[in-house]
């Protein structure tokens, strides 16, 4: 495990940039922002047209907002991270060097998925909770201003803190678990094609859903049958009529063990567990791709 | 000998790309504690070979390095056998010092200490970037990474190329004073063959998919002489004994031969064994030479 490890750091170091300095940098502008704001006296608490919003609520919107915010920024640069970051060694020149190491194919490429699907969503998790601290100085200063009770929103703002960051890592890990078969097939396309997967990871199942609706006859969803499947695995099921609609339109204080509920109630584990095994397939088909190249 | 000392072994071992077949059934051993090296214009076959004793590619026959089919075990193989294919082959995101941190948990058998102690004396730094280091000084870490790594077997295909000759000199010294002993051994490929002559303990010709020679230094030195005859009147007399090649050179007559008895040859001119490289020209020039013999 201690080479595996070794292996996961070994993609942060080599892809530091979009995961720990990009994230730092973002933070660091929000930040200074937030300073400018204050100290030119352009703070603006107003929330979704109430003129004075309680200020827990807008900690709550806040932080969920920015949560939600890095979760995009997340599985956008993943996907591009598995595109690129597969195939890393034989763009670098440095192939050869890593065969020279006594790890197998098959463990270089999982350290990869594993970076992907735990360590870099760790680290947008940190962001994130860095976001809420920011997000909870700001109220602090808005219930300064405000004149509302301070131990009171101290206090609340506390729990509502740890709630959310709850919730956000129960969406982030269910997320993760749903889209890893994206990822992995997007990661082993660029084993063997390199950049070209970004086009390709989208293009070949298009093509095969085109292909379906030609050739294919017969009762079928609108669309065809991949159509069908790969629209319902691209949709994350968190949707408008779960929880986190009716906490947003009920206003009441948001509770990370209703929301698990609903998240967990909602997620098909099958489907998680089909899509778990279409990755590891998939990472050791590339892996023995991989086996055979000797490209440097 | 027997097979405990055995280090490589090949049988029948072919390879081809599509329809052409670049391996011809390779057969050849390589003991415990020698230096090999490779020797063969672009294209023979020497690459090939060493991707096959390394498990980077998958061949017919059968090889065993160190006991094992380094195809189906490259991954355990890796723990006693080091190799520079190419030295810009490092990876070039990496500090000196990240890369030997990351050896020492990836690398059972690298010492970071000892990697350390190959760096003093050099201009590389710890926390330089490999990306920033000339090619020599790469060439310099490459060679302390392996050398840090305790391995029953170090493969070098070309790992001076583009390197200017005083890093050539240096790289080729430190190997042989900081890292060679009996219980290790030495495969190496290069074109520069006249710098890595003195070090050689046996040497093997490959040509067009075929070893046209393997034999051990010693033997070369018995088995083949070069005549420099400067009297044209001799000439003729020195074409008889059946030279492997000739060649004229500023007006004198340069014939190598192939178990010609030295006191005959001595009557006719300067007597004296053939550089590897000027070997290599002659052997490349005829059917084979000697493919049994090791």
């Amino acid at each position: 495990m201690k080479a595996f490890f070794a292996l996961v750091h070994r993609e942060l170091l080599e892809h530091r940039g979009a995961f720990l300095v990009a994230p730092l940098a973002l933070i660091g502008i929000l930040f200074t922002m937030i300073v400018l704001a204050y100290v030119s006296g352009r703070l603006n608490f107003e929330l979704a047209a109430m003129v004075n919003p309680p200020a827990l609520r807008v900690f709550e919107v806040g932080f969920l907002g920015f949560a939600v915010a890095w979760w995009l920024y997340l599985l956008g640069v993943l996907f591009f991270y598995c595109a690129d970051g597969f195939s890393a060694d034989k763009r670098n020149n440095s192939m050869l060097f890593w065969k020279s190491m006594p790890q197998s194919d098959f463990k270089i490429l999982l350290a990869k998925f594993g970076a992907a699907t735990a360590l870099f969503p760790g680290l947008i998790y940190a962001a994130a909770l860095v976001c809420g601290v920011i997000v909870y100085v700001l109220t602090l200063i808005m219930v300064s201003v405000g004149g509302e009770d301070m131990g009171t929103f101290i206090l609340g703002a506390v729990r509502a803190y740890l709630s959310i960051a709850g919730g956000i890592l129960v969406a982030l890990a269910a997320s993760i678990l749903w889209f890893a078969p994206f990822f992995a097939w997007v990661g082993a396309l660029s084993t063997i094609v390199g950049r070209w997967s970004v086009p390709l990871s989208i293009l070949v199942p298009l093509l095969a859903a085109g292909i379906e609706n030609m050739y294919v006859s017969g009762p079928a969803p609108e669309g065809g049958w991949i159509w069908s499947y790969l629209s319902y695995r691209v949709d994350f099921p968190i949707n408008e009529e779960g929880y986190l609609r009716s906490w947003f339109m009920s206003g009441e204080r948001f509770d990370v063990y209703q929301f698990t509920l609903d998240l967990v109630g909602r997620t098909d584990w099958m489907q998680v567990v089909l899509g778990l095994a279409f990755a590891l397939v998939a990472i050791f088909a590339a892996s023995e791709y991989r086996r055979r190249t000797i490209d440097n | 000998m027997n097979n405990a000392e055995i280090i490589i072994s090949a049988q029948g071992l072919r390879k081809s790309f599509g329809r052409k077949e670049v391996l011809h059934g390779l057969d050849f051993e390589v003991p415990a504690g020698r230096i090999y090296g490779l020797v063969g214009h672009n294209g023979a076959g020497k690459t090939t070979t060493l991707n096959a004793v390394l498990g980077l590619t998958n061949c017919e026959g059968t090889i065993r390095v160190l006991g094992e089919d380094p195809f189906a075990r490259r991954a355990q193989l890796m723990e006693n056998v080091a190799f520079i294919s190419d030295v810009a082959s490092l990876p070039r995101f990496l500090r000196v010092r990240e890369l030997f941190a990351l050896l020492s948990n990836i690398h059972p058998n690298f010492s970071q200490e000892k990697a350390r102690s190959f760096l003093e004396g050099t201009d590389i730094r710890m926390d330089a970037k490999i990306k920033h280091l000339s090619k020599g000084m790469i060439a310099q870490l490459h060679l302390a990474v392996v050398m840090a790594i305790d391995a029953k077997l170090l493969v070098l295909d070309e790992p001076t190329l583009g390197l200017d000759i005083s890093y050539r000199k240096r790289f080729y010294r430190r190997l042989l004073e900081d890292y060679m002993t009996e219980e290790r051994t030495l495969l190496i490929t290069t074109h520069q063959v006249d710098e890595i002559e003195f070090m050689l303990s046996d040497i093997m010709f490959m040509r067009d998919g075929e070893i046209i020679l393997h034999m051990q230094m010693e033997s070369v030195n018995e088995k083949f002489s070069q005549l420099v005859v400067t009297d044209q009147v001799k000439v003729a007399s020195a074409r008889s004994l059946g030279p492997v090649y000739e060649e004229t050179r500023f007006g004198q007559t340069v014939m190598i031969f192939d178990g010609a008895d030295r006191g005959e040859l001595e009557k006719l001119g300067q007597v004296s064994t053939p550089s590897i490289s000027d070997l290599f020209v002659a052997l490349m020039q005829r059917p084979t030479a000697n493919p049994s013999a090791a």
